[in-house]
């Protein structure tokens, strides 16, 4: 699936601009991706300039890198 | 505002403020309405502009012309350039500024121009566009119009809601990023535009001049010619080559339709302007003052269909455009995919054959019939797009 890292995007609309299936929402400081019309063409992912934009074939469970938790947690914990 | 206007411009930019402008002349009322809370900003664009073609519109001022250039010079790929002769000047602009003063021109004409209001949908009534529906200050309204002119640049969606397909090809789409850099010595007088497949692929860096020690150092390279590495990962290598001690005022993201105009620019009432119809010179990318074309045409035919044409008259603006700039853009297209075609070594004997000629005769006209004389394979290749 295509997923968006949060906090990363500059709300250039680039990838709005090739999308084929009409499936992005992008409003002045948010965008999000309309999951119902997405075919997972990736043609957003190639476009992003700042590379904001991921493709995840595992889909929702897998999440992206920087999101993941650290592989050892530090010994306090 | 009101609750019905004869037009709704969806998008502050240059296109849309031109089209509001035009139209609110021609005696119109119009709403304006920009889903930024600001007109102006961010500024998504490399800002040269040239005398001739913003003159048409508005008096040069120095409140939005961060320099004045008289010259362009091409890098190619081993580092050698060559300056062509050019008559006439350009500006590199403060678009924050300019746009500001483009909005102000709608908005003395009699349009009513609101920020932060973003369109999420048309409204219609048994299949007719009737008004936009937008979130204005965060209340959902519904605004009704009998024409609706979309200037909502690359990420157009007005357009396809109204059925028209203006989805940007990844083949012509340039994934573009610039920063504003500061503490760099640049020639004031020249804009710089940088080739190679190493540098750019499928398009080039730009380094504009704003000032004495400042420049718009952007890149725009083709989203599928490019599909590994990005727009700023390819920035941010030329930046630190050419200007690592830089400071980085602004770092922003865009993207450039460099295709040619829309197939279809008017439906019914819709009409679409400047990045959203694609009326962007297809070679250099810019878009400034052919949007500001587009959105001038757009503003009096729309003027003339209302009073006395009928709305059947707006496909009168799709002729006026293609009589204007769009056939030119058709040319200028194939001339893009000839020079995407040629290889970094192409490039660099081409620059070689070009300082060969007397300065006085280094026209872009003749620089391009050196290169064929001396590189006849150059022919065949520009004859394949020709044709093709």
């Amino acid at each position: 699936m295509i997923y968006i890292v949060p906090g990363k995007c500059d709300f250039c609309g680039c990838c709005v601009g090739v999308c084929p299936e009409d499936a992005i929402e992008l409003l002045e400081a948010e965008i999000r991706i309309i999951d119902e019309r997405c075919t997972n063409c990736r043609k957003c992912v190639w476009a992003c300039p700042w590379e904001v934009i991921e493709f995840h074939r595992e889909g929702i469970e897998q999440l992206p890198k920087e999101l993941s938790l650290p592989q050892e947690l530090p010994p306090s914990f | 505002m009101r609750e019905e206007y004869d037009i709704i411009v969806v998008g502050a930019g240059p296109a849309g403020s031109t089209a509001a402008r035009y139209a609110a002349a021609g005696g119109a009322s119009v709403l304006m309405l920009e889903k930024d809370r600001d007109v102006g900003y961010p500024v998504r664009c490399g800002e040269a502009v040239s005398h001739e073609g913003v003159v048409q519109f508005i008096e040069p001022d120095p409140r939005w012309i961060a320099a004045t250039v008289s010259k362009f010079r091409i890098v190619v790929p081993d580092g050698s350039s060559i300056v062509p002769r050019l008559d006439g000047t350009g500006y590199v602009l403060e678009r924050r500024i300019f746009d500001y003063e483009l909005a102000k021109l709608a908005a003395r004409e009699g349009a009513d121009v609101v920020t932060k209001a973003y369109v999420y949908d048309l409204v219609r009534t048994n299949g007719d566009v009737r008004g936009v529906r937008a979130l204005i200050n965060d209340r959902r309204l519904e605004v009704r119009a009998k024409i609706v002119i979309a200037a909502d640049g690359v990420e157009s969606r007005v357009g396809k809601w109204a059925g028209i397909d203006t989805t940007c090809h990844i083949r012509d789409m340039e994934s573009c990023a610039q920063m504003t850099l500061t503490g760099v010595t640049v020639d004031e007088g020249i804009l710089d535009f940088c080739f190679g497949k190493e540098i750019a692929p499928g398009g080039y860096v730009w380094v504009f001049p704003k000032g004495k020690d400042s420049a718009n150092v952007g890149i725009g390279i083709s989203v599928e010619r490019a599909k590994e590495k990005s727009a700023i990962r390819y920035l941010e290598e030329f930046v630190a080559r050419r200007f690592p001690r830089a400071s980085v005022l602004t770092r922003i993201a865009g993207g450039v339709p460099c295709a040619t105009t829309c197939d279809e620019i008017v439906r019914g009432n819709v009409m679409l302007v400047g990045d959203a119809a694609h009326q962007v010179n297809p070679v250099s990318g810019g878009g400034i003052i052919s949007g500001m074309i587009g959105g001038m045409i757009a503003g009096q035919v729309a003027v003339e269909a209302l009073q006395k044409d009928g709305l059947a008259h707006l496909k009168e603006y799709e002729k006026r455009w293609h009589k204007r700039l769009g056939w030119r853009h058709e040319v200028f297209y194939r001339v893009k995919e000839a020079i995407y075609r040629f290889s970094d070594e192409t490039l660099n004997k081409l620059c070689d054959d070009a300082c060969r000629l007397p300065e006085e005769k280094r026209t872009v006209g003749s620089i391009f019939r050196t290169a064929l004389w001396n590189k006849p394979s150059l022919l065949l290749d520009i004859a394949k797009v020709f044709v093709s």
